[in-house]
């Protein structure tokens, strides 16, 4: 099964120069765990600010939010697998490098994103198609 | 004798003795298959915009009928013990439903003009609703051979799921969509309505095959 098949194609951004009080107010309203770090420099590759990292890099630091900007705590590059990857590919690299999701890019460009819960749902469907093999 | 086997038993008197039965049997996949064909169709009419492929959407939906009512004729004049009779009408009336449904979206399609940025996530749609036109044909098959049908109906729940999500973002951008008369912005949103509404039925149809499991134990 490809990655396609199970990305989710809605994604956010947020600018490296953001503060991270206005990720976490992005995290919130739109009920997301993560956001796509865009660099001012578009040349540069994009990278990815988690709920894990405002908690555990700011917040249980006792730093202030508004002071600090996203590009500071966010990871660079993104971890990214092609949309024509399988998912095993993609659950491999997950457990590896103990991630909770992989982005899906076509060159420099971010067009999705597989979380946990997209595998898991895919390997779900994977197992129902063989239900008429077994 | 174990009770999976019991079960296998059963459901071979019940499903694979009397030619009536084995035709109302093989009616109903019959109707799946073309249930899952129209879907494809559908994929690929919203996909490449090829407009001739309504007029076969539309006559599956007509092959569909004949074989509802073939089945149905089949049931009425015996097939079947009284008591799985109603089960098996419902099942084939919300598959029927679920093309009928699908025909709405094709003909909604020919009066609206679909706008570039809603195009993706219907195309999603479509994708999902054959992928769990699919399973629903699966599901059939298991359930002919007496297996538990977990699997199928987990998977056609987290289609519906996705489903869900992704007409959620289409009533989102909905919003933004400006129209020119009434029926353009009827027609847009019928359309919208059917081709999320295709999965809800084929779940409730895999409900009511999993209920004539149930009822069969």
């Amino acid at each position: 099964m490809k990655v396609s098949e199970f990305m989710t194609k809605k994604i956010e951004c947020i600018n490296a120069d953001a503060s991270i009080y206005d990720a976490i107010e992005r995290l919130l309203d739109k009920r997301i765990r993560s956001l796509v770090v865009k660099n001012a420099n578009s040349h540069k590759p994009d990278g990815v600010i988690t709920a894990r990292d405002i908690v555990f890099k700011v917040l249980s630091e006792g730093k202030d939010p508004r002071r600090i900007k996203v590009g500071e705590i966010a990871s660079f590059p993104v971890v990214c697998v092609s949309p024509d990857d399988e998912i095993s590919k993609a659950m491999r690299l997950m457990k590896e490098m103990n991630y909770a999701r992989v982005f899906v890019c076509e060159g420099n460009c971010v067009i999705g994103v597989l979380a946990l819960m997209d595998v898991m749902q895919a390997s779900l469907v994977e197992k129902a198609r063989a239900g008429n093999h077994a | 004798m174990s009770k999976k086997h019991g079960l296998e038993i059963m459901l071979k008197r019940l499903l694979g003795k009397d030619s009536r039965e084995e035709q109302v049997v093989d009616g109903i996949r019959n109707h799946l298959r073309l249930l899952y064909d129209q879907c494809c169709l559908l994929v690929k009419l919203l996909k490449d915009e090829d407009v001739v492929l309504i007029e076969r959407i539309m006559d599956i939906e007509r092959e569909g009928d004949i074989i509802r009512r073939r089945v149905f004729s089949e049931l009425f004049e015996g097939a079947f013990i009284p008591y799985m009779r109603p089960h098996l009408y419902r099942f084939v009336e919300i598959c029927d439903r679920a093309m009928d449904t699908v025909e709405d979206v094709a003909k909604y399609y020919e009066l609206a003009q679909v706008p570039s940025n809603l195009k993706e996530p219907a195309v999603s749609i479509a994708e999902m609703t054959s992928s769990m036109a699919e399973l629903l044909l699966i599901a059939y098959d298991t359930f002919q051979k007496g297996k538990d049908l977990r699997d199928q109906m987990l998977a056609i729940r987290v289609y519906e799921k996705r489903i869900d999500d992704v007409d959620h973002t289409i009533r989102l951008e909905m919003k933004n969509i400006s129209v020119t008369s009434f029926w353009e912005g009827w027609w847009l949103g019928e359309l919208c309505r059917s081709l999320s509404l295709v999965s809800d039925i084929i779940e409730d149809a895999m409900d009511v095959l999993s209920l004539i499991q149930v009822s069969l134990r």
